[in-house]
């Protein structure tokens, strides 16, 4: 057994922007675990930006912000999170800075903003179209300031959450370099374990998924507009806040009919929507599954310096000179907003109104909820800065004021059987089949449009997944690297996981944000203006609900 | 000796029109025709020679699988993990060449398997490695990368390349400057001056490839002297000429080869060697004249100035300072010996070329021109 005062799950954006909350502090013993090295977490692949009313191109404040995180969220966000959220957004930027990210920038010198969808005023920074690895490389190296008082666990996948009595007392993990099952005990833990869109088949994101606890409003997945078509890795809205345009067939900017006033900026349900009604009227390029996003209308030297990235992608994936030619994009699967419900300082709830002591959750993982219903481009990296700083702080005080609590039952002999287990399965399902069944299913079943016919039959098939997951195959028996041992955990997480979407999918009857239901297709505030809770328990599913904090802005008609 | 085994089942992978796996992504359309781009040629067969571990024991396994031309070769693995072999291990994450997990040696370059397209490399591929025999039957090989112990299949243990990261102090320190309010303002010059080396994604793949790296384990190798290079050029930060000072000795800066290998394997372009000439640059230009390296350098010009051309006799004893250095003449007379008797040994009688003038104005107009870059520089926002 190994012991720590903090435990951290993830090196992604929240757990390294947390550990550095806590390593600040002296005479705190801290570990990082990730299932893969902090560097390699899906954060550095964030491309567009990071939003903040720093007000350096043009006039902003926190509240405007604030009012378009609200109206982005379809009113579903929390206000008073949202208003956290927006008011530390500066500072936390300028910390960054201070910590050495580079930013792009302006003539004078400070930091460049660009326009954003669902954002009136520029206010993404970036670095060129590489914004979340130049500042996950700066974190990174930040923490290795601290030396030996920062642990990282590098390629450790942690299997358990050990919760007694409503208290956090550590986790398990197992080392996927050589297969050792370790204990760490911790007197707080924090879960900055990322997405899950591994569920859908096209997806814009990596492999770092897995879930636990009670979640909160899992319907609301989002899909992004423009994934390069038919590979489905994102092309980022920068690519749109440079001044690309949509285009159907007809080579018709079609957002003119669906977002009038900001067109191609609009907040990502409703571009998506769009994108998708354009090509079910037949209105897709050659009347094909995709439209086009173009940008050879903008300097060909502004785009080589502010998205050098995207021209590079799409000259791998598609051998497009993005600057003479449009790129092919179809929606994507790239975002969860829903996830472990947190309170503002990242405390997970173990129901709609009691905490778990010294348990913290912040970043994708996450819902606070600052995204509501859909989550504007640029507010959630910057959602994994704001809370998983505050998530960090909040531990190195519980650290420094209680002493480890005992363990009653430990858990790790039962663990270490059902991993031996199984490694032995000799079924007759492949994992590899199975995730891609799950996926096509996901992908049918509970996408941008849904109805109850189609998600029952979605449970359907997870229902007969799991049974077959009884049956899978395992071909690696061996103790080191064994990433098909891994895949299999992932599996079951996303297992359980689809089920939860769907199933909360399947309740809210009503269209929000990012779920969008052609049988019930209008906003419902009178039955729907709440979070939805969902919980597991055995077998069976639970639901409770918890209302939504209205601070400042009442619920309005949302048009763009 | 590596035993070879077939895996000879070969499967066909949906791919009718040569392109990556579409599926139904939009519920209730149909599956089109994809983009007109690269999709009319039909797909290959294609074996993937591939180095496992198999209980201990390494060994080169064949793998034929159906390529279309816009597969990755991360795009061929996943499909041999999947549908033929899901005990092979490798390392991948964002399949788009910004996290910088599946570095391997692809025939018999450092590589990133999600930036390398399979049916490209069967085209214009034949080198040293990967012999003509190999190209026209089709097959590709896969390695884990040098210069580092392999874990298990093409899972290296990169242990040694993030402790080198880690000795060059690698974060930003800005030490006592007192911070702004707002950010440090930062013009845009030089924030593309640090671009190139801020871009590496720690891939590793230029470690893996350095000669430097290859003859001398303590090298701190490309990546990290790129990193110290960002560093040193920011700003920001207040350790400039200890970071100069730190690096600017045997195992830092001047045990580079120039093999230039850094800077051609590198998937984003970070041009490491480039980075170290530029710290080396700085460190001269800052009086450090007496390292080995330097003493190398300085002797060359010196001699190219004096004579025209350079005067490989001297270049040694320059190197080490003299023939006062009595430790560095034991290092080198043994290899002065042996280039005798290999009948190596430059002529003792060292001419000038003539025009020797012309040679000499070459130096002045540089010396002007480098006058002229400092002159015009851009404000300095500190
Ligand atoms: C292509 C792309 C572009 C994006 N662009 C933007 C953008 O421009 N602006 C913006 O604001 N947002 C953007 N996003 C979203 C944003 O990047 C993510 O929401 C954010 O990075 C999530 O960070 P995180 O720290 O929560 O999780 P991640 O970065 O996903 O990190 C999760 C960590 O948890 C670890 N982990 C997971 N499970 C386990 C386990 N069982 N055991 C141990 N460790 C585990 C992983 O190893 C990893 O280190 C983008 C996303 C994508 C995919
Ligand atoms: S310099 Fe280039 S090759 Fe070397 S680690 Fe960085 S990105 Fe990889
Ligand atoms: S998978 Fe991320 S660099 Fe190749």
């Amino acid at each position: 057994m190994k012991g720590y005062d903090v435990v951290i799950v993830g090196g992604g954006l929240a757990g390294l922007r947390a550990a550095l909350e806590v390593a600040k502090q002296t005479n705190i013993s801290l570990a990082i675990l990730s299932k893969v090295h902090p560097l390699r977490s899906h954060s550095v692949g964030a491309q567009g930006g990071i939003a903040a009313a720093l007000g350096n191109v043009a006039q902003d404040s926190w509240e405007d912000h604030m009012f378009d995180t609200v109206k982005g969220s379809d009113y579903l966000g929390d206000q008073d999170a949202i208003e956290v959220l927006c008011k530390e957004a500066p500072e936390c930027i300028i910390e960054l800075e201070h910590l050495g990210v580079l930013f792009s920038r302006t003539k004078e010198g400070k930091i460049f903003q660009r326009n954003f969808g669902g954002h009136r005023n520029p206010r993404a920074c970036y670095a060129a179209d590489k914004t979340g690895h130049a500042i996950m490389h700066e974190l990174y190296a930040q923490l290795m300031k601290y030396g030996d008082n920062v642990h990282f666990y590098d390629e450790w996948y942690v299997t358990d959450l050990i919760v007694e009595d409503n208290l956090v007392k550590g986790v398990v993990a197992c080392s996927i370099l050589d297969g050792t099952l370790e204990l760490f005990q911790a007197k707080a833990v924090m879960l900055a374990t990322g997405a899950y869109g591994k569920c859908y088949t096209v997806t814009s994101n990596d492999y770092s998924s897995t879930a636990c606890l009670p979640l909160e409003d899992m319907e609301f997945v989002q899909i992004h507009p423009t994934g390069i078509y038919p590979v489905g890795l994102l092309v980022s809205e920068a690519a749109r806040g440079e001044g690309g345009y949509l285009l159907n067939d007809k080579g018709e900017r079609f957002m003119k009919d669906y977002a009038p006033e900001m067109m191609e900026l609009a907040p990502r349900d409703i571009e998506t929507r769009a994108i998708f009604s354009e090509i079910k009227a037949g209105r897709g390029i050659k009347k094909g599954n995709y439209v086009n996003l173009d940008l050879t209308h903008i300097d060909a030297q502004r785009l080589k310096e502010r998205l050098p990235f995207i021209l590079e992608e799409s000259k791998r994936h598609l051998n497009i000179d993005a600057t003479k030619e449009p790129i092919p994009i179809a929606p994507t699967a790239h975002y969860c907003m829903g996830g472990i419900p947190t309170d503002v300082e990242g405390q997970v709830y173990a129901d709609t109104k009691n905490k778990v002591q010294g348990l913290y959750a912040a970043g994708e993982c996450a819902c606070v909820s600052v995204h509501g219903a859909n989550r504007l481009g640029c507010n959630s990296l910057l959602d994994c800065l704001v809370f998983g700083k505050k998530a960090g702080i909040a531990m190195a005080s519980i650290a420094k004021s209680i002493d480890f609590a005992s363990i009653k039952n430990n858990p790790l002999e039962q663990i270490k059987k059902s991993i031996e287990n199984m490694k032995m399965r000799q079924g007759t399902y492949g994992i590899a089949s199975l995730r891609k069944e799950l996926q096509e299913t996901m992908s049918e079943h509970c996408f941008i449009v849904r109805d109850k016919k189609g998600m029952l039959q979605g449970l359907k098939k997870i229902a007969e997944l799991k049974k077959k997951y009884d049956a899978i195959n395992i071909d690696d028996k061996g103790n080191v690297f064994n990433t098909n041992l891994i895949e299999a955990f992932e599996l079951k997480s996303l297992l359980t996981v689809s089920e939860c979407i769907v199933r909360s999918a399947l309740h809210r009857e009503e269209s929000r944000g990012a779920h969008y239901r052609s049988d019930f297709p209008k906003r419902d505030d009178q039955t729907w203006f709440k979070h939805t809770f969902i919980r597991k328990v055995h077998d069976e599913f639970t639901f409770d609900y918890k209302p939504v904090s209205i601070t400042r802005y009442q619920p309005e008609v949302r048009k763009y | 000796m590596v035993s070879m085994k077939k895996v000879s089942r070969s499967k066909k992978i949906d791919q009718k029109k040569g392109q990556k796996t579409t599926s139904k992504n939009i519920k209730g359309l149909q599956k089109s025709e994809v983009s007109e781009k690269n999709v009319k040629e039909p797909s290959q067969e294609i074996t993937f020679r591939i180095q496992r571990v198999i209980q201990g024991k390494t060994e080169m396994r064949d793998y034929k699988i159906e390529v279309g031309r816009g597969d990755t070769i991360l795009d061929c693995l996943d499909k041999i993990r999947d549908d033929l072999d899901p005990s092979l291990s490798f390392r991948r994450n964002c399949r788009n060449t910004i996290c910088g997990s599946c570095a391997m040696t692809i025939n018999g370059r450092a590589r990133l398997a999600c930036k390398e397209h399979a049916l490209n490399l069967i085209d214009k591929e034949t080198t040293k490695e990967n012999t003509k025999e190999n190209a026209k039957e089709k097959i590709i090989t896969i390695t884990p990368m040098r210069n580092m112990p392999v874990v298990k299949d093409l899972v290296n243990d990169m242990t040694s390349f993030w402790n080198q990261y880690k000795k060059i102090k690698p974060w930003v320190d800005t030490g006592d400057k007192p911070l702004p309010e707002k950010e440090f303002l930062m013009s845009i010059e030089q924030f593309q001056e640090l671009e190139q080396s801020a871009d590496c994604i720690m891939c590793g793949l230029c470690y893996a490839d350095s000669n430097g790296v290859e003859a001398e384990k303590e090298f701190l190798g490309p990546a990290a002297l790129a990193r110290a290079y960002r560093l040193i050029a920011d700003p920001r930060d207040a350790k400039q000429e200890e970071r100069i000072k730190a690096v600017d000795n045997k195992h830092g800066t001047w045990d580079c080869m120039h093999c230039f290998y850094c800077t051609e394997v590198c998937p984003v372009d970070v041009d490491p060697l480039a980075q170290i000439l530029k710290i080396r640059k700085m460190a001269v230009e800052k009086g450090s004249t007496k390292t080995r390296g330097a003493m190398h350098h300085l002797t060359f010009i010196k001699s190219v100035k004096d004579s025209g051309i350079l005067n490989e006799n001297k270049l040694p004893i320059g190197s080490i300072g003299g023939i006062f250095n009595i430790v560095g003449m034991f290092e080198i007379t043994p290899v002065g010996f042996r280039m005798l008797t290999h009948g190596k040994m430059p002529s003792l009688i060292h001419h000038k070329i003539p025009k020797i003038e012309d040679v000499r104005e070459i130096f002045n107009h540089f010396k002007k021109e480098s006058f002229k870059k400092k002159d015009d520089s851009p404000v300095n926002y500190q």
